[in-house]
């Protein structure tokens, strides 16, 4: 495996990694800027709007018959805030040219699908007088506003993204990067064409190839297709920390549905960016997120859900571009306070520093096993790599991994100590599931 | 010990081991330059199997049995009562999961594989339970019921998979019910392990960077426990019915908390030949006939989504119930076509009118070979993790099945093969539409 990095364009850069041990070749192209309460909404419209056509694939079918026709290469979408910046990604998977049946094994396909994101990028639906289709960005208004009612059918991501909301209101990390229904219900197709415009004249691109071709044909691939395309490089100011409220905050909201989802967020005051001289100290909040509630036998699991048997899921996450330590449960209703109660009871042994050295030590195991395993996936190493970019660290896996086996009980109560209850946010359900009369007989 | 046999594709550059022993645990081997390591035992026991030693059994009883599998008797494990201990302190990560027709334990690490292999094999061997451990882990089932019953999508899949179904198992939730749950103590589950949880009834599949020789011996080493038992007469429940070629119901309609109409319809198709091959061809043309019509590139998706009748992302699904283990007789097999949409009814009327078109002029050709090289380069895409390999090679042996031998039955699924099986399977008696409204609608 051998990683190169090359310049595509002003505002493009080619991270390239040849890699012959996968079937299919991971091909993505991250869109990375600033997140802004006008700006990231009019983005994730414009990147639904490229996915209906393009100038020679007009029509959403044409597009997908041609992906289709690259061996069934697959085009996914991601559009996620990665602390203060907005990241949306065009990933295209698709099968290596040596497993091919014989009678296609001359097909370029990393030609044709890079040929097809220029298309779509560069070249999207437009009307006579050169402003984008207009049935296309009422079409793509139309299903992002239908996403973003339907957000709430998803009970466990809408509590949490609710949670983010109302913990980091005011912040670029606390916006709705689709935006409102009414904002997007608003959108002219003026706004939106001038909003192409200056993203085609001023972007961030990071485009990761993982896979068997060389980095010269990539970046052939890529001239050939993006080669008239000089946008200026735009900049992302570094993220920063979050900063907790006076006192702690929480808010309840009901909804009709049988499970209640309890989540809590808790904040420290540091983040990759502030961290990025003490790079120990990273590792040693790496570690106690892991065993608070990310293994296997970490507290929430065993003291939450195994021992009280309160929830099916009990877990924590970690997100250092904000510096914040977030829970989610699933809980009957009339369990939430003993549920919040044990949650908190679980972080403040560990502030307390009543830690073994045993469970440090399997959860650096357990974070040894996801860092090897990296190694096997494209789309991890790829992710990973981003961050360590946006984050504006250097570290290889296999650096962060020693430092995250160097770190001590004592570490794993210091930086617990630094998190103050933020914000806690419970949907409360209101409704009697099927059966449960039965089951509470 | 049976010979032996090492199945080979040399233009996929892959290759697995596969033996049976003498306790009849089969077990399957395919070294793979990774650092991962992945093995998995698949048990022959899903939600179906309802039927043990002479009674019928709660419905959910594999899923809570699934559950309890992890546990120990910390007497005999220095106080450790759980597996995962194990699993754990090799910095592991395992888990299992409860289908319609199998439970399937695994584990993934990147390091101490014999040992971990050992613990799995240990785990699946002996049952461990006390009445408090069992009330305890009602309550965490219970939640997991809960969570799958506040999913809309769920719900609606599932209200179209019993609406095609009348008194199938199929029907039936893998968790159980709240109240069928309740009636799970420890004797039922002992029952269900003493009937089910037999070598003879379990795949060992391993993938990552072994020696074949190596993880034999270490097999044979655990195994040599292994209690060869008695058989017990298995089955699923209500072995009398049979399997009715018409959709049960042909509509269903529920009221929940979304922002816009569910619907997923739901189309039986009936008769599942006899035979693994026949069975094989048949499920890969499915796949096919699946992609045909209803893929993003068709017509069907296109039009309703150019007409803005659909939101983006309305998928297709199909499950095929007809491993060998499964009476002709309960064979079952349907699509699942879900999205999300202002109007239910005019997407089941589209879809009749695109159904009648296609009956009029034919499948289109040229869809036809583009959903064989979509399903191709998918197939091809799973070897590219220890974990999809194992599950792979472990759910086809479950049918008596080699993996690799799908390019050659691909090779052969015809026009002709994809038109029948359209014919057969799309016609109106045989379809359903389930429909979750906003509550909203319901005022």
């Amino acid at each position: 495996m051998t990683e190169t990095t090359r310049t595509l364009n002003p505002a493009a850069t080619l991270r390239h990694t040849r890699d012959g041990r996968f079937k299919t070749a991971r091909l993505s192209l991250f869109t990375v800027m600033p997140a802004h309460p006008d700006g990231s909404p009019l983005t994730t419209l414009l990147f639904g709007i490229y996915r209906r056509g393009s100038e020679h694939y007009p029509r959403l079918a044409l597009l997908n018959r041609r992906l289709d026709e690259l061996y069934g290469t697959t085009l996914t979408i991601r559009n996620y805030l990665h602390g203060d910046s907005h990241v949306v990604v065009y990933t295209a998977e698709m099968p290596e040219q040596a497993f091919l049946p014989p009678a296609d094994s001359h097909m370029d396909i990393l030609g044709g699908v890079m040929e097809l994101l220029a298309d779509m990028i560069l070249r999207p639906l437009r009307d006579g007088d050169g402003c984008l289709r207009r049935a296309a960005v009422e079409a793509e208004k139309t299903a992002l506003c239908d996403s973003l009612r339907s957000l709430r059918n998803d009970t466990r991501a809408y509590a949490g993204n609710r949670l983010r909301e109302i913990m980091c209101a005011g912040e670029p990390y606390g916006l709705s990067i689709g935006g409102t229904v009414e904002q997007v219900e608003a959108m002219t197709v003026h706004e939106v064409t001038n909003h192409h415009k200056a993203l085609l004249n001023a972007t961030r691109m990071e485009v990761f190839y993982t896979g068997r071709a060389s980095a010269e044909t990539v970046a052939a691939a890529w001239d050939k297709a993006f080669g008239g395309w000089n946008p200026i490089l735009i900049q992302t100011p570094p993220t920063l920390p979050h900063k907790p409220p006076v006192t702690p905050r929480a808010h309840t909201e009901d909804m009709e549905v049988s499970q209640g989802k309890l989540c809590m967020g808790w904040s420290c005051g540091e983040n990759f960016t502030t961290l990025r001289d003490r790079p120990d100290e990273l590792a040693a909040y790496t570690v106690c997120n892991e065993l608070f509630g990310v293994m296997q036998s970490s507290r929430l699991f065993r003291h939450v859900r195994e021992e009280r048997g309160l929830c099916y899921f009990c877990d924590s996450a970690l997100d250092m571009t904000k510096g914040i330590l977030w829970v989610s449960c699933g809980i009957s209703p009339e369990s939430r306070a003993e549920a919040e109660t044990a949650i908190r009871a679980e972080l403040t042994t560990i502030q307390e520093g009543n830690i073994t050295p045993e469970e440090v030590e399997l959860a650096k195991l357990s974070l040894r096993n996801a860092y090897r395993q990296m190694g096997d996936s494209q789309s991890s190493l790829e992710v990973f790599a981003l961050n360590r970019m946006l984050g504006g660290t250097h570290d290889t896996p296999e650096a962060e991994l020693s430092r995250i086996m160097a770190v001590t009980p004592a570490d794993v109560a210091r930086v617990a100590k630094t998190f103050v209850p933020d914000t806690v946010f419970f949907l409360n359900g209101t409704a009697r599931g099927e059966g449960e009369e039965d089951y509470d007989d | 010990m049976t010979d032996p046999i090492l199945h080979t594709c040399e233009w996929l550059e892959e290759s697995y081991t596969e033996v049976r022993l003498p306790c009849g645990l089969r077990v399957l081997i395919c070294p793979k330059d990774r650092h991962t390591y992945h093995a998995a035992v698949s048990v022959g026991y899903g939600s179906m199997d309802r039927f043990a030693g002479g009674r019928t059994l709660p419905m959910g009883t594999a899923h809570f049995l699934e559950h309890k599998m992890f546990e120990r008797d910390p007497a005999l494990y220095g106080g450790s009562d759980s597996f995962d201990d194990d699993f754990a302190a090799m910095g592991a990560e395992s888990n299992a999961y409860t289908s319609h027709d199998r439970t399937v334990y695994y584990f993934s690490c990147t390091d101490s594989f014999a040992e971990g292999l050992k613990t799995l094999l240990s785990m699946v061997s002996s049952l461990y339970v006390t009445p408090e451990s069992v009330a305890r882990e009602r309550g965490i089932i219970a939640e997991e019921i809960r969570m799958n019953a506040d999913d809309p999508w769920e719900r609606c899949s599932a209200a179209a998979r019993t609406a095609l179904f009348g008194r199938h198992p199929v029907r039936e939730e893998i968790c159980g019910s709240l109240s069928s749950i309740r009636r799970i103590t420890p004797a039922v589950l002992r029952e269900a392990f003493d009937a089910f949880y037999r070598p003879d009834n379990m795949i060992l599949t391993v993938c990552g960077r072994v020696d074949t020789e190596e993880v034999l011996s270490v097999v044979e080493a655990a195994v040599a426990g292994f209690t060869v038992k008695e058989p017990l007469p298995v089955g699923i429940s209500a072995p009398r019915v049979r399997v009715s070629p018409a959709a049960f119901t042909p509509r269903t309609e529920s009221f929940r908390q979304v922002a816009k109409p569910l619907f997923s319809i739901g189309i039986k198709y009936p008769d599942p030949p006899a035979g693994t091959e026949a069975l094989w061809k048949r499920d890969m043309t499915v796949s096919v006939l699946c992609e045909t019509l209803f893929s993003h590139a068709g017509d069907f998706y296109s039009d309703l989504f150019e007409r803005g009748l659909v939101s983006p992302g309305m998928s297709y699904g199909f499950l095929v119930g007809d491993s060998p283990r499964l009476p002709a007789s309960f064979a079952y097999g349907y699509f699942d076509l879900s999205g999300e949409c202002d109007d239910p009814d005019e997407v089941m009327a589209a879809f009749l009118a695109f159904v009648e078109k296609i009956r009029e002029s034919g499948l289109p050709r040229e869809d036809f070979e583009r959903a064989k090289r979509v399903v191709y380069a998918d197939f091809v895409a799973t070897f590219d993790t220890t974990e999809d390999i194992a599950s792979l090679l472990g759910s086809y042996a479950a049918d008596g099945l080699c993996a690799y031998d799908f390019f050659d039955v691909m090779d052969n699924i015809t026009y002709r093969d994809a038109t029948e099986l359209f014919h057969k399977a799309f016609r109106d008696s045989q379809y359903t539409l389930s429909v979750i409204l906003p509550t909203e609608a319901a005022d």
